[in-house]
């Protein structure tokens, strides 16, 4: 019998785990441009609007992967993918197509948030490893389930979100005790944190239009509500619908709030209090504006998220980074690194005599080393617990009330119906 | 003394000046306008008439806040009569996206009281997946009985719909039902939705139901049934039948004849019951 990578590393992680740990010479590598078959990882990708074309490979210039599909409902963006991906590359308009075939080994998922956990969960039971687009779900039921399809399956699955690796120096900063606790860390266009809130918030009078021959809408629309076709619901404007999406606040929170639960050390918990200001009621299709929302754990840290869009925001200059003993500055746009100083001065200097927080991992040596992290991108476990700080704040905009949560549970206390935002029902035949 | 007519434009006017005001810059003053749009004669009703209309938008946003209003802590009288008033509007209302849009209001402040009026939507075509969203919301003897009554005469994706409600609120009594459904394996996606909806439901009499699931490709499919399987083991184990579980993941294991299924089966044995649990 032979055995080639894909099925060796198939069957070890899920017998043994997530820690085996393949040397390329297991299964022979060839020269040293030239990646032996069995070292070559194979991608599809799922979803080729703009954020997915950066996940579709061009096959002429790559060689230590291959792009074998891609997949849109709109087929005008499919032709584009499919020509930049080049020979090799096979298109499709389902999804569930590219999960029959055996020879794939990792799924890049960009398509709108909505389809993000249903298509990692199936990717994983059909046996793909997955790195998926942010936000990485839209309520937070459904990132519980991609966690338990992961621990059931035993397949590597990231988020594609900026900062981690750029937040190493302040993870250190925390851990070393030099700012004390607790901690608040304010999140505003000042500190360098513009949620786009307008830009992403959706139109309350649309009205039906046409269906282009090109989109397959009800396959775009999959688990959500039939609604009638407007362009703006789809493709980039899609976001500011809470029935894709989770407006500015989930589009670019997730890229903001992963690296701050990072540099907290919070990665496994989530906050128990969470209050917004915001207009209220919000339109029950259309995302609106917000102001602030605060978001306090149970030992006292605090993270303040401000969008400057609506409402008074707080006066002065408000650190970024505080604790009882010392709190970091920064500012905003292309020179924020020139603008940061410390209070007292000199608190980086300290840092030289304390360890370093343990090297993050890219997604491509995750997959061939077989582990879930550290990475430089979060793994179910990280993502899920960062997701679900803007789903609770998302929350909170749309009740009008104040939540208590409960970390371990992953339900809101004292509060039945707040707790059905929790768990949004999805079109048949779509489920988790 | 002013005439009827009159009185109806004054309340029209009130209406006006109150969605005016929505949405309010904080939560007390929507409290307020809450408050005295529901003293308004028949609010549900007038706000569903505004819509499709220039006031569409406004109604909209005031029927959700109600709901959301109304589904606060402590407020249960309140949220009661709301519901049922909304529960009238969805078979008053002439276009079915209106009907699901009422439908999915109601997900948000729905209860026991509007059981009956929502069972009435079930075999209505295009709204019985709203309904039986709402009614998975819901929970309780009540709408279960209602999503199996429902069950035999159901077609399409709406039959997909009541069975994965069924499953989603775990009812035992649906275990006979589904079981049979289960072995019409033509329709795909009912089929998967009756595996996932029996795992959840987790009754010991449907081990030979997964036992015998399996296609015979490897294929999404295929890894979709794995994983009910899976599921149902793993439910099996959670609600006090861990023997029994024990017992059909080593079956399981003999009946998948596939190398990457077996690591995956023992895995989920592995989780479920320690290491121990590849012997047994």
């Amino acid at each position: 019998m032979t055995i080639n990578r894909r099925d060796f590393l198939t069957t070890t992680s899920a017998v043994a785990g997530l820690f085996t740990i393949v040397p390329p010479h297991v299964l022979g590598r060839q020269g040293k441009d030239k990646p032996a078959p069995s070292d070559v990882i194979t991608r599809a990708t799922i979803g080729t609007g703009g954020q997915g074309m950066g996940h579709v490979l061009q096959n002429d210039k790559e060689k230590a992967i291959r792009q074998l599909a891609v997949c849109d409902v709109d087929s005008k963006r499919l032709s584009n993918a499919l020509k930049k991906a080049g020979r090799g590359c096979k298109g499709y308009g389902d999804f569930r197509e590219v999960l029959d075939r055996q020879d794939i080994d990792v799924v890049h998922i960009a398509t709108p948030d909505h389809w993000h956990a249903l298509i990692t969960v199936a990717a994983m039971q059909s046996g793909r490893d997955v790195y998926c687009e942010k936000p990485m779900t839209r309520f937070i039921r459904e990132g519980q389930a991609v966690i338990a399809t992961q621990k059931r399956t035993g397949k590597i699955v990231q988020h594609n979100t900026a900062g981690r690796g750029g937040m190493v120096k302040y993870r250190k900063l925390v851990a070393s005790g030099l700012l004390g606790t607790p901690l608040t860390v304010y999140m505003a266009p000042t500190t360098g944190y513009g949620f786009k809130v307008k830009e992403w918030s959706g139109k309350a009078d649309l009205k039906e239009q046409k269906v282009p021959a090109e989109l397959d809408y009800d396959m775009w629309l999959g688990p959500a509500p039939v609604k009638p076709y407007h362009p703006h619901r789809v493709h980039g404007s899609f976001r500011g619908y809470w029935d894709y999406a989770g407006g500015g606040l989930s589009d670019m929170g997730q890229h903001f709030i992963d690296p701050i639960q990072y540099l907290l050390g919070k990665d496994n918990t989530s906050p128990t209090e969470i209050e917004a200001v915001a207009p209220w009621p919000q339109h029950p299709e259309a995302c609106g504006l917000w102001g602030r929302v605060t978001l306090r754990y149970e030992d006292g840290t605090k993270i303040i998220l401000e969008s400057h869009e609506w409402g008074k925001p707080m006066e002065g200059e408000v650190p970024f980074l505080a604790g009882p003993k010392g709190k970091v500055y920064r500012g905003s746009g292309k020179k924020k690194e020139q603008k940061e100083r410390t209070d007292p001065d000199g608190l980086w200097d300290k840092l030289a005599k304390y360890p370093d927080p343990p090297k993050l991992l890219s997604f491509e040596e995750c997959l061939r080393k077989r582990v879930t992290g550290p990475g430089v991108k979060p793994n179910a476990e990280e993502a899920h617990r960062s997701v679900s700080l803007l789903h609770l704040s998302n929350i909170a905009i749309r009740t009008g009330r104040k939540l208590r949560y409960d970390p371990v549970k992953q339900v809101i206390v004292g509060d039945d119906e707040a707790n059905r935002f929790l768990d949004v029902p999805m079109r048949a035949p779509w489920r988790l | 003394m002013p005439s009827p007519c009159h009185l109806a434009a004054l309340r029209a006017d009130e209406l006006d000046d109150l969605l005016a005001k929505l949405p309010a810059a904080d939560r007390e003053t929507a409290a307020a306008v809450c408050a005295d749009l529901l003293k308004l004669d028949k609010p549900v009703a007038k706000l569903a008439g505004l819509l499709d209309g220039k006031q569409d938008a406004a109604a909209r946003r005031a029927i959700h806040g109600l709901a959301v209003h109304v589904a606060r802590p402590g407020a249960s009288k309140e949220r009661e009569s709301f519901a049922k008033a909304l529960a009238e509007q969805v078979e008053l209302q002439r276009t079915t996206p209106n009907k699901m849009f009422l439908l999915q209001q109601l997900q948000y402040c729905g209860g026991p009281e509007v059981v009956p009026a929502i069972a009435k939507a079930l075999p209505v075509e295009g709204l019985t997946n709203s309904a039986a969203q709402v009614l998975a919301r819901i929970g309780g003897d009540k709408s279960t009985a209602a999503l199996r009554d429902a069950l035999p005469a159901a077609k399409g994706k709406g039959k997909v719909a009541i069975v994965q409600a069924l499953g989603k609120l775990r009812d035992p009594q649906a275990a006979v039902p589904l079981t049979k459904l289960s072995g019409d394996k033509e329709d795909r996606d009912l089929h998967l939705a009756v595996l996932d909806a029996l795992a959840q439901i987790a009754n010991e009499a449907s081990v030979d139901t997964f036992l015998s699931a399996l296609p015979g490709k490897p294929s999404l499919e295929r890894g979709k049934t794995l994983n009910a399987c899976l599921v149902y083991a793993e439910r099996l184990a959670e609600t006090g039948q861990a023997k029994v579980a024990q017992n059909y993941l080593g079956r399981l294991k003999a009946a998948v004849k596939n190398e990457k299924d077996t690591a995956l089966v023992q895995r989920t044995q592995d989780r479920l019951f320690g290491k121990k649990g590849k012997d047994q």
